[in-house]
């Protein structure tokens, strides 16, 4: 194997499943795959500069690919069959933690699009506030403001208890200035 | 609270998100395979357009021995996938024409591009310490269940110090208001709201509903040299790389095209968009200097789709002369056709307004209608300060329909 494809085949080692659960918790497993091949495609292209670590840049090659290719409604269906499962399966916890548990992916499933994205990149990914920005396109400084406010929508979510699991909000943001 | 809300959180992921978890095994060596064997070609006849060679390596038989079946296998199911997932327009993948070599030695030359080029070039006044542009938009949604459409209007405007080196930039949300006179008409009958409900009709019925309001929410978001703020898009391009454009045309097309690949890192089948995208871009939005700004508009005379419309009047009543692009690639979402169209300043060639049309009638929309618009109010050389030094932003989005 050559050094190229053998550094490549680390990293994708290191990183397929993470990209794979950011792309699940954004649109659901039903797209995830095709998405992740995808952006690992585009990676082996770009492979020289891909920094280190290559996680954020992958995210955000993936979220790139993601918005490019992938329709909005099956976007949609896909996802909403993933919070669904996310709001009701309860897995082998110990019994005194799976109701914090259910709570908490409950109330994660009711928060927006904007809110989601950055409490999974910062809890289920591990990045740093400067890690998640790079993957969403922003500031580091932006992103901390993002997940105050998200960790602070999730905690009153979280508390409320019962919040109903919302369905996605259809993917038509309108930007300003774009004008289409 | 035991724990911190993210530790909490940290500790519900489901466990089939657990990253941890092996890769299946045939999953993984299809994945490998597609990205250095096959390199997007299953799903990208036209990637030789902006194709430079894959690293060395991936041209080199190295799984030839045990994997040629299954990636004849592969290409194949990532062919249909592409043609599943990928936006439904017929051919939208692996059948669509692959003529992009033929279509870029087609001169579809509009005269309205090179004549506004020319005008330009014999731009004399460039003189000042900053570069200002307004910029007035507005993008037309029907309002649910009722017969009109509101105009949901936006500002920005954008400084850069001369040589490039410093942006500012604010945004502004201008609330919505009736279309046209006819709108504004049915929206007295309709009682004269100060909010309305533009959720599109495909929505899902417990979708969040897209509420917008008379009253604008102001400034949004300001940016200043050396802060914070995140304004910008992606797929464009930095001043400093503005700076090192080339005013040829054809060097600029292929410096667009190395930028576009490495900001945008996208599939080889998208880059086309991006590339038309910042074409406009660095046409119509950009500091450029005007020999470059004659190049983009150069550059864009030879894209495929492009036509001339000739004297045309600006959605806010001036009159310009105008042309249409048709973006080629398929945009995902877009069910309805459009194009876009620019407006240029008869007497300086300078950008005067852009606008999208659909080009199909479909769902209510009748061919020719127009769905947004940009309205370039201020494009100049000024000595006048940005008025501002900090950032801002409003980043609290309270409930839409609870505010």
């Amino acid at each position: 194997m050559s050094d190229d494809a053998a550094r490549f085949t680390s990293m994708y080692d290191a990183c397929r499943q993470r990209v794979w659960a950011y792309v699940v918790s954004r649109a659901g497993r039903q797209v995830a795959e095709e998405v992740v091949s995808e952006t690992f495609a585009v990676a082996w292209r770009r492979f020289g500069d891909v920094p280190q670590p290559p996680l954020p840049w992958l995210l955000a090659v993936a979220r790139n690919v993601l918005r490019d290719t992938v329709r909005a409604e099956v976007r949609r269906s896909s996802l909403a069959a993933e919070l669904r499962e996310w709001a009701e399966s309860a897995e082998d916890d110990i019994a005194e933690e799976v109701a914090d548990r259910m709570a908490l992916r409950r109330a994660l499933a009711s928060l927006s699009e904007e809110d989601r994205e950055v409490l999974v990149l910062a809890a289920w990914q591990g990045l740093s506030p400067r890690e998640a920005a790079r993957v969403v396109g922003c500031s580091a400084a932006a992103m901390r403001v993002r997940l105050h406010r998200a960790r602070r929508r999730l905690t009153r979510a979280a508390e409320g208890g019962t919040a109903p699991v919302r369905s996605v909000a259809p993917l038509r943001v309108r930007t300003a200035g774009e004008d289409a | 609270m035991k724990h911190d809300v993210m530790r909490r959180l940290a500790a519900a992921r489901p466990g089939h998100l657990d990253p941890d978890r092996p890769v299946d095994p045939e999953v993984r060596a299809r994945e490998l395979d597609r990205a250095m064997l096959l390199t997007e070609t299953a799903g990208a006849p036209e990637s030789v357009s902006v194709a430079e060679p894959a690293p060395k390596s991936a041209r080199r038989p190295l799984w030839r021995s045990h994997r040629v079946w299954g990636t004849a296998l592969t290409a194949t199911a990532a062919a249909v996938a592409a043609a599943v997932i990928v936006s439904g327009t017929p051919g939208a993948e692996g059948v669509r024409p692959g003529g992009t070599d033929a279509a870029r030695e087609t001169f579809a030359h509009s005269r309205v591009l090179m004549a506004a080029a020319s005008k330009l070039e014999r731009a004399s006044d460039v003189s000042g310490a900053y570069w200002y542009q307004e910029v007035r938009s507005g993008s037309l949604s029907d309002v649910s269940g009722k017969d009109y459409t509101v105009d949901v209007r936006h500002m920005s405007r954008v400084w850069v110090a001369a040589g490039n080196s410093e942006h500012w930039s604010q945004l502004f949300e201008l609330g919505a208001r009736p279309a046209s006179p006819a709108d504004e008409e049915a929206w007295r009958a309709d009682g004269s709201p100060k909010k309305w409900d533009i959720t599109p009709p495909d929505a899902p019925a417990d979708a969040d509903r897209q509420i917008v309001h008379h009253q604008g929410a102001g400034l949004l978001q300001a940016d200043a040299p050396g802060g914070t703020g995140d304004v910008g898009d992606a797929g464009q391009i930095s001043l400093a790389e503005l700076a090192k454009l080339s005013p040829e045309p054809e060097k600029l097309r292929t410096q667009l095209k190395a930028l576009v690949d490495r900001h945008y890192n996208a599939p080889r089948r998208i880059l086309d968009t991006q590339l038309f995208n910042t074409v406009v871009y660095v046409a119509f939005s950009s500091p450029a200097e005007p020999e470059l700004r004659a190049a983009a508009y150069r550059l864009l005379a030879t894209l495929p789709g492009v036509r001339d419309l000739g004297e045309a009047e600006t959605h806010d009543g001036r009159t310009g002369r105008a042309i249409a692009i048709k973006p080629r690639t398929v945009v995902p979402d877009r069910t309805v056709d459009f194009e876009r169209r620019l407006f240029f300043d008869p007497e300086t060639g300078m950008p005067m307004a852009s606008e999208t049309v659909t080009t199909k009638a479909h769902d209510g929309h009748e061919a020719g209608e127009l769905t947004g618009y940009s309205v370039v109010t201020e494009m100049t050389w000024t000595d006048e300060k940005p008025p501002f030094d900090e950032d801002f932003i409003d980043h609290e989005p309270e409930p839409a329909d609870k505010r």
